[in-house]
């Protein structure tokens, strides 16, 4: 765990669950297997999933996972 | 509140009743107020706070991570304080003295304590961080 929890990780988890019949935390943490501390944590943007987390949650709302996930560190992306 | 949480907590009040009850004791019974130490054995119950129930996910990745840094931290304060604990010892009974066989016990159950209460506490201030 370093001193920026999310790591430059930002995530569309509360809106997508919200878009998905507003689904609540405990059953998308069902879905994929966590703790519902855990979503909670991740909506905070106080924790940084790890890549096969990630991928469970994109596939339980159905979207690919850049739309899950976003990742911002400060540099451009190379052209 | 979370499995790891429940624990930390057990954790936290198991070696805060053992204190309290040597703490009372000792004017009594003396050095034999570490008998209270046993009190120690009812760690292992935590676990019961970590058992599977059905299909309920107890422990996730995001938990392992939180136990494995609350653990680092925990042996780091271990150490500083067998450190602080040595030098100390050298201060109360200098260079050519002896230190006393139920003061070198004490200190080996005093370190245990240390290390499960820095790693409850680490844990319960992990999981609120993130």
């Amino acid at each position: 765990m370093s001193g920026n929890p999310a790591d430059g990780v930002r995530n569309q988890i509360r809106r997508l669950r919200f878009e998905r019949g507003e689904m609540t935390q405990e059953e998308l943490a069902r879905r994929v297997g966590v703790t519902r501390q855990t979503i909670i944590a991740l909506e905070a943007g106080r924790y940084a999933p790890s890549l096969p987390l990630a991928f469970r949650i994109a596939r339980a709302f159905g979207v690919p996972i850049e739309d899950t996930f976003q990742y911002d560190d400060g540099v451009s992306p190379t052209s | 509140m979370s499995a790891i949480q429940k624990q930390a907590w057990f954790h936290l009040a198991v070696i805060g009743v053992t204190v309290v009850a040597v703490a009372v004791a000792l004017p009594w019974l003396g050095p034999g107020a570490q008998g209270f130490l046993g009190l120690l054995g009812v760690l292992p119950l935590g676990m019961m706070f970590l058992r599977r129930r059905g299909g309920d996910v107890v422990t996730d990745e995001r938990d392992a991570a939180i136990h494995q840094q609350a653990a680092r931290i925990g042996f780091a304060v271990v150490w500083v304080v067998l450190i602080a604990g040595a030098m100390s010892a050298w201060g109360v009974y200098g260079d050519g003295g002896a230190v006393p066989v139920p003061v070198v016990m004490l200190a080996v159950w005093v370190a245990f304590m240390v290390l499960i209460a820095a790693t409850a506490i680490a844990t319960l201030v992990l999981n609120a961080r993130g």
